[in-house]
Order: C-alpha cells, then sequence, then structure tokens
C-alpha cells in the first residue's frame, strides 16, 4: 500500500468489498489476503481497480519500515 | 530617487559588498530557545571536557587539537580501513549501539547492509531533532561537534564511502559550530567531503525517508519506502543514514574501548520548558537521571521518551531504568530519551490535548489517516479536555486509534496514538471525570514547553481557551 499515492478514491473497497473495508475517512483498511483462489482474484480486482496505482499484490507483508 | 541609468538587475554597490558578511539567518524557532543545561550521573565521555559545571550549559565545542587530545583521533584513512569493516561492525554490536533518534534500530545492521552494496555508498549525519523538546543533538554539535564527525568519519573509512553530508534544521543554533569543525575536518580528513545541507523546520523532516528525499533534490516529505536507504538512498546511492548521536556513541566506542558502552544522552524537561541533558548509562535508574537534572518528580505527571512518546505512571518511573526499548512496559518506549515533568497539579489531559495538536499540524499531509485522522483525534480530544465532550467521542477515539497506527508512509501517527493511549493507561480516572463532564481545575497549572506553550499560557491571565 502506497499511503502518499492513495487518495482514498475507494475504488478497491467497490471492487473487493469482501475484502476491504474504509475507515471513517474513506482510506482503505487492508487485511492480509486469504490464500484461496476466489480471494486472490478479488485482490488483484482491488490493485486494478485503483486510479492510482497506490495498491500492489505481494506474496509477503513488507518488512517492517526503516 | 532610483536613477533609471542605472543596471537594471545588478544590486546597488552597497549591498554587493555587504554579502560578503553573510547576513543572519531567518529567525527560527530552534534559535529562541536558551540552549541546554549539562549534567552526568557517570564520568562522562561523551561530554568528557565540556561539562565543566553540572546545571550549566557545556562549554563551546574545542577545536580539533583540544579534541583529540581528549578522545583520540578516528579511524585512519588509506587501504587499510575497508579491511577494519569487519572490525567497525563488531565494535558497534559489542557495544550494542542503536539508533538514538528514537527508532532504536542497531547500528551494526545498518553498517553491515550499507556494505553489502557494491556501489559507493553516502554517509548521512541526521541531527534534524525535530522533537521539540529534545535538546540532546543541539548540546552534541554546539559542544562536540568533532566527536559526531568522528563516528561518520570512522562509518565512511571503513565502508569506503566519501562524502559525508550533515542534515540539520534551517536555523539551527548548532550551524556556526558544525560550519567550523566541519572547515577543520575539510582539511585535516581531506581524503574526505563534508556536506551540511539544511533541513526545514518542521517535525517530520528529520524523519528517515523525509531526510533522503530532501537530499535527492525533493521536498523533506516522508515517502513509502520500496527499497532500503541503505541500498537505494540519496540519489539512489547506498546511504548509511543515523542520527548525530549515534555517530558520536560510535566514536567513543572506537576512540574509548569497550568500559564506555551503553553510554547514552537523555533531555530531561522541568515544568518552565527548562532543560538539562543528561549524560548517563544504560540501566540507571531514571528517577537517577532525573536527580542530575535536579528534579524530583514526587507524583507529577512525566512525559517519556519525546512528545510523540507516552505518559508514565509515578509507580512506574520509580522503578523504570533507562534501557534501549522499553521502560520495563513495552508501551513507555525510550525513543530520543526525554523525560518531561509537567507541574504540581497539571492536568494531564490538557497538556496531551495541547501536544496532540501540535502533532496533527505537523502531519505532512499526504497520508489520508494522518491527514484527516489526526485533525479529527486532535479536535475530540480537546472537547475532552475542557470537559465538552460529544456523547460519543470516547466512542471515536476508541475506534479511531487502530485506524491511525501502522498506516502512513512514516510513523508520526503512531507517535500521536502512544501517547493518547497513554493517557487512558496512567490517567485513565482522569480521563473518566473529562468524558463525564466534571470540571478540572489542573488546566490552570500548566507547563511552559516549547512549541505548545504559546498556547497554554497565553496571557496574562492562565486561561484555557478552547481550540
Amino acid at each position: 500500500m502506497d499511503w502518499v499515492a492513495c487518495d482514498g478514491h475507494g475504488l478497491c473497497a467497490l471492487a473487493a468489498p469482501e475484502l476491504i473495508d474504509l475507515d471513517d475517512w474513506g482510506y482503505p483498511i487492508l487485511v492480509p489476503i486469504p490464500d484461496d483462489k476466489r480471494s486472490q482474484a478479488l485482490a488483484r480486482s482491488a490493485v486494478e481497480a485503483c486510479p492510482v496505482m497506490a495498491l500492489r499484490l505481494e506474496k509477503d507483508p513488507q518488512p517492517a519500515r526503516r | 530617487m532610483t536613477a533609471t541609468d542605472q543596471p537594471f538587475f545588478s544590486l546597488p554597490p552597497e549591498q554587493t559588498s555587504s554579502a560578503a558578511t553573510p547576513a543572519a539567518p531567518p529567525a527560527s524557532p530552534f534559535a529562541a530557545a536558551p540552549l541546554p543545561s549539562v549534567a552526568a550521573t557517570h564520568g562522562p565521555v561523551l561530554l568528557a571536557g565540556v561539562l565543566v559545571q553540572p546545571g550549566q550549559p557545556a562549554l563551546r565545542s574545542p577545536d580539533l587539537g583540544p579534541h583529540r587530545a581528549i578522545h583520540g583521533a578516528p579511524l585512519l584513512a588509506g587501504p587499510r580501513a575497508r579491511r577494519q569493516l569487519d572490525d567497525v561492525v563488531a565494535i558497534a554490536r559489542d557495544h550494542g549501539i542503536r539508533g538514538r533518534g528514537g527508532a532504536n534500530f542497531p547500528f551494526a545492521l545498518k553498517l553491515e547492509a550499507v556494505a553489502r552494496e557494491r556501489r559507493k555508498p553516502i554517509v548521512v549525519i541526521n541531527a534534524a531533532e525535530g522533537e521539540p523538546a529534545s535538546g540532546k543533538d543541539l548540546v552534541l554539535l554546539t559542544s562536540a561537534p568533532h566527536l559526531v564527525l568522528d563516528g561518520a568519519v570512522t562509518s565512511a573509512r571503513a565502508l569506503g564511502a566519501q562524502e559525508i553530508i550533515v542534515w540539520l534544521h534551517h536555523g539551527s543554533p548548532a550551524l556556526p559550530s558544525v560550519r567550523r569543525a566541519v572547515q577543520e575536518r575539510s582539511i585535516a580528513d581531506s581524503d574526505l567531503t563534508f556536506r551540511i545541507a539544511q533541513a526545514p523546520d518542521r517535525f517530520v523532516a528529520g524523519q528517515a525517508t523525509s531526510v533522503m528525499r530532501g537530499l535527492s533534490g525533493g521536498p523533506a516529505l516522508p515517502y513509502t519506502l520500496r527499497e532500503q536507504v541503505s541500498s537505494k538512498g540519496v540519489n539512489g546511492r547506498p546511504t548509511l543514514l543515523s542520527n548525530a548521536e549515534t555517530f558520536a556513541l560510535m566514536a567513543v566506542a572506537v576512540q574509548h574501548g569497550p568500559e564506555t558502552a551503553g553510554q547514552l544522552l537523555t533531555t530531561v524537561m522541568d515544568e518552565r520548558g527548562h532543560r538539562t541533558v543528561v549524560e548517563s548509562r544504560r540501566g540507571t535508574m531514571v528517577t537517577e537521571v532525573l536527580q542530575a537534572a535536579g528534579l524530583d518528580p514526587q507524583g507529577r505527571p512525566v512525559l517519556a521518551g519525546g512528545y510523540a512518546g507516552a505518559w508514565i505512571s509515578a509507580d512506574h518511573l520509580h522503578r523504570a531504568a533507562l534501557d534501549d526499548l522499553v521502560l520495563t512496559n513495552p508501551d513507555v518506549r525510550l525513543g530520543v530519551g526525554l523525560f518531561a515533568v509537567a507541574p504540581v497539579g497539571a492536568c494531564p489531559v490538557a497538556v496531551t490535548s495541547f501536544i496532540v495538536t501540535w502533532l496533527a499540524g505537523q502531519s505532512a499531509g499526504q497520508c489520508g489517516p494522518c491527514t484527516f485522522g489526526l485533525p479529527a483525534t486532535a479536535e475530540a480530544f480537546q472537547r475532552l479536555a475542557v470537559s465538552c465532550a460529544l456523547p460519543d467521542d470516547r466512542d471515536r477515539l476508541v475506534r479511531w486509534l487502530p485506524m491511525l497506527s501502522g498506516r502512513g508512509a512514516c510513523a508520526h501517527p503512531d507517535g500521536v496514538v502512544g501517547l493518547v493511549r497513554s493517557t487512558g493507561e496512567v490517567f485513565a480516572e482522569h480521563l473518566w471525570q473529562h468524558v463525564n463532564g466534571q470540571a478540572c481545575d489542573g488546566l490552570a497549572a500548566m507547563p511552559v514547553w516549547p512549541r505548545i506553550a504559546q498556547r497554554s499560557v497565553g496571557g496574562a491571565a492562565q486561561t484555557v481557551v478552547p481550540l
């Protein structure tokens, strides 16, 4: 998730409502994606829906911020 | 009055001549604060030779000659320096040197990460002490800048770097001493180039990614890190970035040996905003540190770690020792090592409200949860502070806090969350009184702390105006 890029369009939550919730200000609340085909496809559609390309699908969560 | 035959774009002669003597930098809030006093709980090493009388400001920076007489010299230049990298890393590890900018990241790991890169690295000294109350880096840079540079020189030579950059707040009172030290080093250590870069006067400008972006020609604002600073930092080059004190600790470790392991600086601030930088050792009791600064909290509210730190209970304070990450409670971190003592009877909810409001205003405005969540949290807390909470303000705070942590390019919102949570842990009863609308007379006894004082103690009457 690129927080600087995200402008809170909310399209990811429309594309994958089962996976992504929006917070009180319209920004996505991300969760680890379950390892099944349907969830993975949903996650990909959420990534593709983002108009500013703020989302990426990664195998492992990013290592701790440094 | 202006003659039309004058060249249009050149300055009149008297102004060109005044350019030779540089004009005073514009007044910065950093310049207004007096230099902190210094004290020590153990024999001073970082402050050796400059701490003359405890409770008084440290001496100004000694020239390179006297500095060498006290601290010796860093790793020498030459083809053998790089072969000593393993020794330098081992010293950093054995001394347990950790980043003293607040993150506590082991310095040895940073050195190793940069050493793994094949390209020539850059060394950056982060001296943009963003915490308004912290004064330890300021004291080091005004009194012992050569010690900070020694650590950077040793690291640079071991890593084969040729460039050292000092990242300093614009208008910092440390600028003259740093400039002078850098001039001396440019001659004494001519194998390296030294440069001072000035950071904007902003809380998040000292954040690691802000430094990288600022030094690479962008705005000094945090960004989402795809690659580590150690491999792709300034202008895409491998970068060893660490806090000024961390480099000084590295110098002490290399030049004084193992008996100095665990030295560190903390800042103690009293209710009137007077600061004392205390040199002590890891494991020292916090009460001892406060004592060295001439303070006995006696049940007054104490803020630990920084403005983005946490309140610490009186009971906890008496058991707490200076430690790397936690002060016997995982929620209270050493951070930049600030201990701020509020006045007797001060309302911690109101003090927190001022700090949270200031911190919210320091958001870079880049990430949504921080841009919108922090002001919303600050507003809710302001209502709490003046006992005018809306019926669902508590529920909102409970819902918002998890929505703020870990959701941004930097940890700025996480710091605010930590501070707000600690109010609930240490002052739960008092907080409930505010939630329930009971009047609080602690609003009259507010501390005069940097950046929040002008709001809390306004004119003659000590009234707190709801913001």
